[in-house]
C-alpha cells in the first residue's frame, strides 16, 4: 500500500483519493473499521491533522461514518459505494481521454483501439 | 486566543547587523510547523531565542505567555543541529539524566525506540557513528511530553531509512496539546508532514501560511515555491 | 534541580580524577617500600632524585586537576555542550555553584591526599601526632579562628570562581578564546595582587600610626587587619566575579 502523494496538490484531496480507492477496489469491505487516524498518518507519512481533514470530509460525503467511541466504518450503503465507483470511473475515463486528445486521437479511433486490445 | 508561542516586534542585532528584524509571530497548538529560510536568514537566532539561549535586543517573544527562562525549559524539547551531549555518557546515563532534569521524560518510550532501532543502552556515544548518534539525540528530545518540540534540521545528514523512522516518530509523537517546529532545508522530504511553513528572510517573516492554502492556491509544492521566492 | 545538577558534575569528573589522585596514593606506597631499603638510604642521590619525583608529581597532580575542572567548565558551558546545560530547566546560578562546589571539594580532597601522603612518607607516627595535638590544644583567639575559618572558605570559593570568570569572558571574544581567557585570568590575578598589598598597606596604617606599647597585640592586631583586608577583597572579588559570570551566561550568551 504505498502512498505516492504528489507535491503540488493539497495533500488531504490525494488521501481521500487514494483511501476511496482502497474501499471500492474492496481493500475494506463495507462495514470495515477503518484504522485510526494516527496509524494511517503514520503509513502514509503525513500530517495527523490532514490526515483527520480527508477522513472527516469523506465522512461528509458519506463514505464512511463514525460511532463516537469505536471509531471510523467504512459505509454498507451500496448505492453510495455503486455512485462512489462510477464517480471514479468517469475521474479515470476523463483524464485518461483528455490526455488521449492531446495525442491527436479522436473518440472514434480511440474505441476502436480498444476494442481491438486483447484480454489480459 | 491564547497562543503557544507569540512574538511581538522581536528584534536581534550584532554589532550592526540585524540577524532579526520586527518578527510577530503567532504559534497554535497541534501543528507541525516548518521553519524554512535560506543560511543566514535568521532561523538559528530565531530558535536560540525561544529556547533562551540568547535574548532579544528589543521586542519579546512568549512560549506559554512567559519569557523564554526555566519554566519554558520545562515545556520546550529542543533538539539543536550538533550532538550537545558528553560523548563519554553511555546510553542509559543519558536516560537517567533526561529522567533527572525532565519532569515530562517517559522513560519507556525512549527505551521502545532505542530497542527499536537496535541501539544498546549499555553503548557510550563516542562508539556511534553520526547517524546513530542523532537518532539517540532525536529519541531523548521526542520522548518528553513537551508543549513545543523544536527541531533544528532533524534529518539532514541522516541516510532514508533513518529519515522515513524519524518523520514517522514525529508524526507518532503528534498530540492535539503540542507544536513541533521543524527548521530545515530538506523541504521536499518533508512537506508532506507539515500543517503550516513560516518563511524567513533576511531576518523577517516572509509569509507564514498553511501549506493547503499554498498547494491548492499555487498548485506548487512547498519546495517549488521555496525556489521561487529564493531565487532572486 | 542544585542538587541534581551536583549529582551529575560529581558524576562527570570523579573517575578521572579519583585515577590521577590514585597515582599519587601509588606514589606514597612505592615511595615508602623505597625508603625502607637500606641501599636506597645510603644513596643520597637516590633520595634526592626521588624526593624531586614526588614533588613534581604531587605538583602536576594539583595542576592537573585545577586545569581539568577549568576545561570542564568551558566544555560543558560554552562549547557543544552548552546547548544541552543552558536548555536545562535550571537557573544559570545553579550551574556555577554545583560545578564551584565540586572543584571546592576535590581541592579539599587534594589537599587531604596530599597531607596524608607526605605525613605518612616524611613524618614518623610520633611526631605527627604531636604536631596534631598542638594544633588542637593550642590557645586560639575566637576572633582568630573565625577569621581564618572565614578566609579558608572565601579563598577556596576565589578558586574556580576566578577561572570561571576568566573562561566566561575570554569566550566573548571571536577567536583566540582561551588565549584571552588566560590573559583575563593573568590580568585579574595582577590586579588582585596590587589591591591586595594596597589593602594590606592601608590597613596597617591605624595600628603603625597607633600605640606600639605591646609588641605581640600590635602585631596581632596588624595581622589581623592584614587578614581582614584581604579577606575582604577576596569577599569582594567573590561576589564579583559570581555576579558577572552569572550577567555573561544570562545576556551575553552566544553558543556556537
Amino acid at each position: 500500500m504505498a502512498w505516492n502523494l504528489d507535491a503540488d496538490r493539497p495533500i488531504y484531496l490525494q488521501l481521500m483519493e487514494k483511501i476511496r480507492t482502497d474501499i471500492i477496489s474492496g481493500v475494506y469491505q463495507p462495514g470495515d473499521k477503518v484504522p485510526t487516524v494516527r496509524e494511517l498518518a503514520a503509513e502514509a507519512s503525513v500530517n495527523p491533522n490532514t490526515m483527520q481533514k480527508a477522513l472527516t470530509e469523506l465522512e461528509r460525503i458519506g463514505l464512511l461514518y463514525s460511532q463516537r467511541t469505536s471509531g471510523r466504518f467504512v459505509t454498507e450503503d451500496e448505492e453510495m459505494m455503486k455512485d462512489t465507483r462510477e464517480s471514479i470511473a468517469m475521474e479515470q475515463i476523463q483524464s485518461f481521454l483528455k490526455g488521449m486528445k492531446q495525442l491527436g486521437f479522436e473518440k472514434e479511433e480511440i474505441l476502436d483501439m480498444i476494442r481491438d486490445m486483447k484480454e489480459d | 486566543m491564547e497562543y503557544l508561542l507569540e512574538s511581538n516586534h522581536l528584534c536581534k542585532k550584532f554589532g550592526s547587523l540585524m540577524a532579526l528584524q520586527d518578527i510577530n509571530l503567532r504559534i497554535t497548538r497541534g501543528k507541525i510547523i516548518g521553519l524554512l529560510g535560506p543560511n543566514g536568514s535568521g532561523k538559528s537566532t530565531l530558535i536560540k531565542i525561544i529556547n533562551g539561549l540568547m535574548t532579544p535586543s528589543s521586542g519579546e517573544l512568549t512560549v506559554n505567555g512567559r519569557t523564554p527562562g526555566v519554566e519554558t525549559k520545562k515545556i520546550v524539547s529542543y533538539l539543536p543541529e550538533r550532538t550537545y551531549l558528553n560523548e563519554w555518557m553511555k546510553v542509559y546515563e543519558l536516560l537517567d539524566y533526561f529522567e533527572d532534569f525532565y519532569e515530562d521524560f517517559r522513560r519507556e518510550r525512549a527505551e521502545q525506540m532505542l530497542s527499536n532501532l537496535r541501539i544498546s543502552i549499555d553503548d557510550k556515544l563516542k562508539n556511534m557513528s553520526k547517524g546513530t548518534k542523532e537518532k539517540v539525540q532525536l529519541i531523548l528530545v521526542m520522548s518528553r511530553d513537551a508543549d513545543l518540540y523544536v527541531l533544528d534540521e532533524p534529518i539532514g545528514g541522516v541516510d532514508p531509512a533513518a529519515r522515513d523512522y524519524i518523520l514517522k516518530t514525529i508524526i507518532g509523537n503528534y498530540n492535539e496539546n503540542a507544536t513541533v517546529l521543524l527548521s530545515t532545508h530538506l523541504i521536499s522530504d518533508i512537506e508532506n508532514i507539515l500543517d503550516e511553513v513560516i518563511f524567513l528572510q533576511y531576518g523577517q517573516i516572509r509569509f507564514h501560511r498553511s501549506v493547503d492554502e499554498i498547494r491548492s492556491q499555487e498548485g506548487k509544492s512547498i519546495d517549488q515555491l521555496f525556489r521561487e521566492v529564493y531565487r532572486c | 534541580m542544585l542538587g541534581k545538577l551536583i549529582k551529575h558534575e560529581w558524576k562527570a569528573v570523579a573517575k578521572t580524577l579519583f585515577f590521577i589522585h590514585l597515582a599519587i596514593v601509588a606514589m606514597t606506597l612505592v615511595g615508602k617500600i623505597l625508603v625502607s631499603i637500606k641501599a636506597v638510604q645510603k644513596s643520597e642521590i637516590l633520595t634526592v632524585s626521588m624526593v624531586m619525583v614526588y614533588v613534581l608529581s604531587v605538583i602536576a597532580v594539583g595542576i592537573g586537576t585545577h586545569i581539568y575542572l577549568a576545561m570542564r567548565f568551558y566544555k560543558n558551558m560554552y562549547t557543544d555542550e552548552g546547548y544541552l546545560s543552558f536548555t536545562l530547566p535550571v537557573k544559570s546560578w545553579e550551574h556555577i555553584v554545583s560545578k564551584g562546589l565540586i572543584a571546592i571539594a576535590w581541592m579539599v580532597i587534594d589537599g587531604v591526599v596530599i597531607f596524608a601522603s607526605i605525613m605518612l612518607l616524611a613524618i614518623p607516627k610520633q611526631e605527627y601526632m604531636e604536631f596534631v595535638n598542638s594544633i588542637t590544644h593550642a590557645n586560639w583567639e575566637w576572633l582568630y579562628i573565625v577569621e581564618v575559618m572565614a578566609a579558608v572558605v572565601v579563598g577556596l570559593c576565589a578558586v574556580p570562581l576566578t577561572y570561571y570568570v576568566s573562561i566566561s569572558i575570554g569566550q566573548l571574544f571571536k577567536n583566540h578564546k582561551m588565549l584571552f581567557s588566560v590573559i583575563v585570568y593573568v590580568v585579574i590575578k595582577n590586579v588582585q595582587q596590587v589591591l591586595g598589598v594596597v589593602v594590606t598597606v592601608i590597613s596597617m596604617l591605624p595600628s603603625a600610626m597607633g600605640n606600639m606599647d605591646d609588641s605581640t597585640s600590635a602585631s596581632m592586631t596588624v595581622v589581623n587587619s592584614m587578614m581582614g583586608g584581604s579577606l575582604l577583597l577576596q569577599l569582594v572579588s567573590c561576589v564579583g566575579f559570581f555576579l558577572a559570570i552569572k550577567f555573561i551566561m544570562d545576556k551575553k550568551l552566544n553558543l556556537n
